[in-house]
C-alpha cells in the first residue's frame, strides 16, 4: 500500500484542511496519507472532515507539539 | 511526565495566589480574574474558535461550531436577559451606546481580517498562551488596530453620523424582546441546518 505525506507544521487554519482535502482528492483509493500538524483546531477540522467524507483515520501520536494523523482514502 | 505534574501543581497555585492578592484590593477583580482563567481554559480545551464557526461553515460545509455558537448566544440571551431585567432594566451600561454605519461595517472588516489572521481576539490570546508564537504578530496587529480605532472613533462618528440603538425590551417589552431574539436565533439555526444538508461549500 502506498503512502504519501503532508507536512503542515506551521500552517494555520484554514490551510491545513484545504491542503489535506486537495491531497486526498488527488490520491487513488486505498492510498494512505500521513498528515503532520501543530495546530490543535486543524486536527479537529481534519478528523471531522474525514468522518463526514467516510475516510477512516487514525491519530498516531502527539509529540513535541505535533500531531500525526493517517488518513486512508476510500473510493 | 514530570513537566506535566509540575505544571498541574504550580499553575493552580499561581492562579489562587494572584486571586487572593486581588481579593485583598477588590473582590470584584478577583472574581473577574478567576472567571477569565476559567473561560480561557474552556476555550482552549474545547478548541473553540469563533473564526472557525464562520469559516468552516462557508468553506467546508462543517456547521458544528456555528451551531454551538448559536446555542451559546441563545443561552447568554436568556441569562443576560435575567441579569439585565433584575439589575439594569433600562439597558446594559455600555460605554458607547450609539450606532452608526460603522456598527455594520466594522464587523465585516473584522471578519475579513480574522480569517487570514487565524482567529478572533479571544483565540489569538489562547493560541499565544498555547505557545504558538506566530500569534504575537496577530496580537500586535490587534493592539495597534484597537488603539488606532479608539483614537479615531470620534472622527468616524462625525463622518458617519450616529443614531440611538433600539433596546428591544424597552421597545417591545420583555416577552416581545425574547420572542424576537429567539426567533432570529432559530431562523439562523434553520438556515445553517439547510446549508449543511445541502452539502454547501463556497470554495
Amino acid at each position: 500500500m502506498s503512502r504519501r505525506s503532508l507536512d503542515l507544521v506551521g500552517e494555520v487554519c484554514p490551510v491545513p484542511l484545504m491542503r489535506t482535502s486537495e491531497e486526498v482528492s488527488r490520491m487513488a483509493a486505498g492510498t494512505e496519507l500521513l498528515v503532520e500538524t501543530d495546530y490543535p483546531r486543524a486536527l479537529t477540522n481534519i478528523t471531522q472532515w474525514c468522518f463526514r467524507h467516510g475516510h477512516p483515520y487514525e491519530i498516531l501520536d502527539y509529540r513535541r507539539g505535533i500531531y500525526r494523523v493517517i488518513i486512508r482514502k476510500t473510493p | 511526565m514530570p513537566g506535566k505534574a509540575l505544571f498541574a501543581l504550580t499553575a493552580p497555585s499561581v492562579v489562587l495566589l494572584v486571586a487572593w492578592r486581588l481579593w485583598e484590593q477588590n473582590p470584584d477583580t478577583a472574581v473577574m480574574w478567576l472567571l477569565g482563567i476559567a473561560m480561557g481554559a474552556m476555550l482552549q480545551r474545547s478548541r473553540y474558535c469563533v473564526a472557525a464557526a464562520y469559516r468552516d461553515t462557508v468553506m467546508f460545509g462543517d456547521t458544528g461550531l456555528a451551531r454551538s455558537l448559536l446555542l451559546a448566544l441563545a443561552i447568554s440571551s436568556v441569562t443576560f436577559g435575567v441579569i439585565q431585567a433584575m439589575r439594569w432594566p433600562d439597558g446594559f451600561p455600555i460605554a458607547a451606546q450609539r450606532i452608526s454605519a460603522g456598527t455594520l461595517a466594522g464587523p465585516v472588516l473584522f471578519g475579513i481580517g480574522m480569517i487570514p489572521a487565524g482567529g478572533c481576539a479571544a483565540s489569538t490570546l489562547l493560541r499565544l498562551g498555547e505557545g504558538n508564537l506566530r500569534f504575537l504578530w496577530t496580537l500586535a496587529g490587534l493592539v495597534l488596530g484597537s488603539l488606532l480605532g479608539a483614537y479615531h472613533f470620534g472622527w468616524w462618528e462625525k463622518l458617519l453620523g450616529t443614531a440611538q440603538p433600539v433596546y428591544l425590551p424597552a421597545a417591545l417589552g420583555w416577552p416581545g424582546a425574547i420572542l424576537v431574539q429567539s426567533s432570529l436565533l432559530l431562523a439562523a439555526f434553520l438556515v445553517i441546518k439547510w446549508w449543511e444538508r445541502r452539502g454547501s461549500v463556497l470554495l
